[in-house]
């Protein structure tokens, strides 16, 4: 299997005012075409930074980051790369269909490779709500335009960076679900970025573990779990030997002794 | 037309009250009869549409040149960050100026014609319209800027489908705030000897004690600034839609 996204020894250095800080050490990753990959770690392990090194948001200090073959930058100009970010960032003087259009008016008429926005609206289940402004939709749905917004023109890799983080655990789930439906209909390579364990279990073909101050990818979970994904299997046990595994890999590194603060679900 | 009930009646109750107080004779002889002051407009209906007109033109002029100036200025300082405090200074010490001490001065340096007193009717309004343009190009946020980023937009694009829009409900309060400045600014200016003009007609009837004039022509500087106010506020209800939905969305 093809390998999309490959990280080769990448380090990120912030200059701070008093010293610098160093984000990330050496990471290494490879992620395998067509794979729904998670990241997951504490607050400030640097799993953000990390998906915009890869979004060609930000440059790496040192290191390598190849993404199906070419660089981020080269990857992003090719329109390759569709990012979700924690808020949904959607213009609020444009209706939802102008927003999921946003993307194909800047590539312009050249490339005729984008999906329709009328189909995106469909696949996300904002049928009927084409016409509305952001402010008008509660906070799944604008997310939900964000992601038909990301998908719209069919990129081959979808960067999502704590996308339901900010909803309500019940709006949540049913956003995971229907995530994974999307991706599983749009066959895109996805990474999320995620500090919630049962969340990544339940989305991912493999949970790779960070840790802090500095940033490393200390262990990688592989989730054996059927696909298609559905809630019943949060029940199963196979499902809590994916979860205690993500969680010893998270606390057990950390070395301490005694009850720590479980602040992952 | 919802909302305008209540003005319309206070301002009927007051206009009456004045009538009826001054005809018993309770109100100074500086404070006119409403009706007098509108029986002027009666009778010289040619002395309000030229004076009136006159210093419309001159207002608008010094408007669009304050609107060309401060556009470039700000479109230049958010090309060039490092210019952006000067500009904001230069702006903020022409506002500063009085413009009834700058008027004779200026006078002295380009003559008095009309030149000066579109001069001044811009150095008048250009403050709060450079406010809004160097505010509204800064108004989109950093997630925003990052998704045309990741989009690869091009400059152009990024300024037609981000900056320009989200400068938009900023410059329009600047543009606002500026109409009845300008007005105003001309007005001044026409004090410095112009022989027409809402201004003029302030100062002549000043010097030869017209009270009726005196308020007519206060009624008319009134109506001129709330009206080009109001036209901006039209052109915004119609532009900005999205931004006022947005803010009596419950």
């Amino acid at each position: 299997m093809s390998r999309d996204i490959v990280l080769h020894a990448v380090s990120m250095l912030f200059h701070g005012r008093e010293a610098d800080l160093l984000a990330l050490d050496k990471v290494d990753l490879e992620i395998p075409a067509g794979r729904f990959v998670s990241l997951i770690g504490p607050s400030g392990c640097g799993k953000s930074t990390l998906l915009r090194l890869i979004a060609d948001i930000l440059k790496p200090h040192s290191g390598r980051i190849l993404l199906g073959g070419d660089s981020p930058r080269a990857a992003r100009l090719a329109r390759a790369i569709g990012v979700v970010f924690q808020a949904p960032t959607l213009l609020p003087w444009r209706t939802v269909r102008q927003n999921v259009e946003l993307p194909l008016k800047i590539v312009g008429s050249a490339v005729a490779r984008g999906a329709s926005p009328d189909e995106m609206i469909r696949l996300v289940g904002l049928e009927g709500f084409e016409n509305a402004l952001p402010h008008e939709l509660s906070g799944g749905m604008q997310q939900r335009a964000a992601i038909a917004r990301a998908l719209v023109l069919r990129p081959r890799i979808l960067l999502l960076d704590e996308p339901f983080g900010a909803l309500d655990e019940i709006t949540r789930q049913r956003m995971n679900l229907e995530l994974l439906r999307i991706w599983a209909e749009s066959g895109t390579t996805a990474l999320l970025v995620t500090h919630s364990i049962a969340e990544a279990v339940f989305m991912s073909d493999e949970v790779h573990i960070m840790s802090a101050r500095p940033g490393r990818i200390t262990g990688t979970v592989p989730i054996d779990l059927p696909r298609p994904r559905d809630l019943a299997m949060m029940r199963g046990r196979e499902f809590f030997d994916c979860v205690n595994k993500v969680r010893d890999g998270l606390f057990g590194y950390e070395g301490i002794p005694g009850p720590v603060p479980v602040e992952a679900f | 037309m919802r909302g305008w009930g209540l003005p319309l009646v206070s301002a009927a109750f007051v206009l009456i009250l004045a009538e009826a107080t001054q005809r018993a004779g309770l109100l100074p002889s500086v404070v006119p009869a409403p009706s007098l002051v509108l029986l002027q407009a009666w009778d010289n209906p040619a002395l309000v549409s030229n004076n009136c007109l006159a210093t419309l033109g001159t207002a608008t002029a010094g408007y669009v040149v304050a609107m060309t100036v401060t556009f470039a200025a700000s479109a230049l300082a958010a090309m060039l960050y490092r210019l952006y405090g000067a500009v904001y200074n230069l702006g903020l010490t022409l506002h500063a100026i009085p413009v009834i001490a700058a008027t004779p001065l200026l006078a002295i340096l380009i003559g008095g014609g009309p030149p000066l007193r579109v001069l001044i009717a811009a150095l008048s309004c250009q403050f709060p319209m450079l406010v809004g343009m160097m505010q509204g190009m800064r108004a989109a946020d950093s997630r925003q800027r990052e998704l045309m980023h990741v989009l690869a937009a091009s400059r152009a694009d990024t300024w037609r489908y981000l900056l320009l829009p989200a400068a938009l409900p900023f410059v329009f309060a600047g543009l606002k705030i500026a109409a009845p400045s300008a007005i105003l600014g001309a007005i001044t200016a026409e004090w410095a000897g112009a022989d027409r003009g809402v201004g003029a007609v302030m100062l002549n009837a000043l010097f030869s004690f017209d009270v009726a004039k005196v308020w007519l022509s206060v009624l008319l500087t009134c109506i001129l600034s709330a009206g080009t106010y109001g036209i901006w506020a039209l052109a915004e209800s119609h532009l900005l839609r999205w931004k006022i939905s947005a803010e009596n969305f419950p």
